[in-house]
């Protein structure tokens, strides 16, 4: 119920913001923008435009996810690779998604791919620390146990390695997941053909503030949701995952 | 025989922990190394099991070993039955194995529903289910009730009877040690060396022993 009052609060500043700006090119009341939100989510070209951006928000999780585990468990295991590896990812972790725009523009032009190639590396360090760092933190007196077993390597890595970094990797979706759709819909703004990010491109070359704003929110309530998802997968899945002796 | 270690020697850095042990273990025999605490006793079990490096010279004749440890060392994300699963294929075994040790009817349970006890029962039926020759012991017992450890020693008393298997237990608990072992080693304060050996059996007085070895520990400071 909280939840609902702060949203009127925020409606209601933004209204007394708006009526004081009384400007539709910087601040449109919440009433016009509402307008246009009801307007353009009967529109066909809004649901083929999530659906573009759905697409590649789904490819660029499981990408991110698949090599950040991959990568990441070898980091885990292996003190070189972590070493070697950690300074490229920094790096990464660091540039500018306007920096991948133009090695992607170069490499693939405007299209699917420069979205899904910018999100996964803007996405992929934080996924491959996480993923090291479970790997590192599995329980040596686990593998200590399992040595005095015989039990094979296969095992180990099977059930104790992946079994030890199954959290930190929930974690990360849930911190992926947060962050997604920002970086998917910066990057179709940028280099896009098709998707929310281009609509809202779209919207700002014809000057039309109240439609940017009503995609904007409709942005928001798709990052809040699959972040809410995420959260809820992460707990269900979580609950067996119960730590300590 | 199943082991022998002769003139073992360990060092961590400047700091000597085990100092010329000698000891032999003979086929269904109940060793039990009885010394103070923090002189080296689990290192000694460590270097028995392959974890440790050491000095000296240590014959190992045993096929299977089952090592239960201080703490239960369970794996927290899988059931009881799952982590005996993982160091036995054999699903009649496991099954066994918890019936035996009274914990069947937990064997769905993650090890954090259990109390310290069943804990250590699932340390234990994770060693035996493994049909070990040699059966080390690292102070299991060491922070349960009495009536749940004096229940737990009768449990592997039992199944040592029923099987083929020789143990060491270590221990700093001299009740513990006569009630279980066939012999005492006893050792001396860090760097630990043995100072003295007892056969156990029914005639043994064990308020005398004791005393005695109260006395030795003393003695050897």
């Amino acid at each position: 119920m909280k939840f609902f009052y702060g949203i009127l609060v925020f409606i209601l500043i933004w209204w007394v913001l708006s009526f004081l700006i009384n400007s539709l090119f910087i601040l449109p009341s919440p009433y016009t923008v509402g307008k246009v939100f009801f307007e353009i989510i009967q529109t066909k070209t809004l649901w083929n435009a999530l659906a573009s951006s759905i697409y590649k928000g789904l490819i660029a999780l499981i990408l991110t996810l698949f090599l950040g585990f991959v990568i990441g468990f070898f980091m885990g295991i292996c003190d070189v690779c972590f070493e070697l590896l950690r300074p490229i990812l920094t790096v990464f972790q660091s540039v500018p998604v306007i920096s991948w725009l133009v090695l992607v523009i170069f490499l693939w032009g405007i299209g699917i791919k420069g979205p899904i190639a910018i999100t996964v590396l803007s996405l992929l360090p934080n996924t491959t620390f996480a993923v090291a760092y479970g790997v590192k933190n599995t329980d040596k007196s686990l593998i200590e146990m399992a040595k005095v077993y015989n039990v094979s390597k296969k095992k180990i890595i099977k059930d104790l390695y992946l079994g030890s970094v199954v959290p930190f990797i929930l974690t990360a979706l849930e911190v992926v997941s947060g962050n997604l759709w920002k970086v998917i819909f910066v990057s179709e703004y940028l280099c896009g053909k098709n998707g929310i990010g281009v609509q809202i491109a779209w919207a700002r070359q014809y000057v039309d503030i109240p439609k940017v704003y009503a995609l904007t929110i409709f942005a928001v309530i798709l990052g809040i949701l699959s972040e809410r998802l995420s959260k809820l997968f992460v707990k269900i899945f979580l609950k067996d995952w119960e730590y300590g002796n | 025989m199943v082991i022998k270690l002769e003139s073992i020697k360990k060092s961590f850095g400047n700091l000597k922990v085990l100092e010329n042990i000698s000891f032999s273990l003979e086929a269904r025999e109940k060793l039990v190394l009885l010394g103070p605490s923090g002189c080296g006793k689990t290192t000694l079990l460590r270097i028995i099991a392959g974890l440790e490096n050491y000095e000296g010279i240590l014959i190992k004749k045993f096929r299977k070993l089952g090592y239960v440890f201080q703490e239960p060392r369970t794996i927290p994300w899988k059931t009881i039955y799952k982590n005996l699963k993982f160091v036995e294929e054999n699903d009649e075994k496991i099954k066994n194995v918890l019936k035996t040790m009274k914990i069947y009817d937990f064997k769905d349970y993650l090890p954090n529903k259990l109390s310290g006890g069943m804990k250590q029962r699932v340390n234990l039926s994770r060693a035996l289910v493994t049909e070990p020759d040699l059966l080390l012991l690292d102070e299991p017992f060491a922070s349960l009730d009495i009536h749940i450890k004096w229940s737990i020693i009768n449990d592997l008393v039992n199944e040592w009877k029923n099987r083929n298997f020789s143990i060491i237990m270590v221990t700093h608990d001299i009740k513990e040690a006569i009630l279980l072992g066939d012999r005492i080693l006893v050792l001396s304060n860090r760097p630990a060396k043995i100072i003295k050996e007892y056969i156990i059996s029914k005639k043994t007085n064990e308020e005398k022993l004791t005393r005695e070895i109260i006395n030795l520990w003393n003695v050897s400071g």
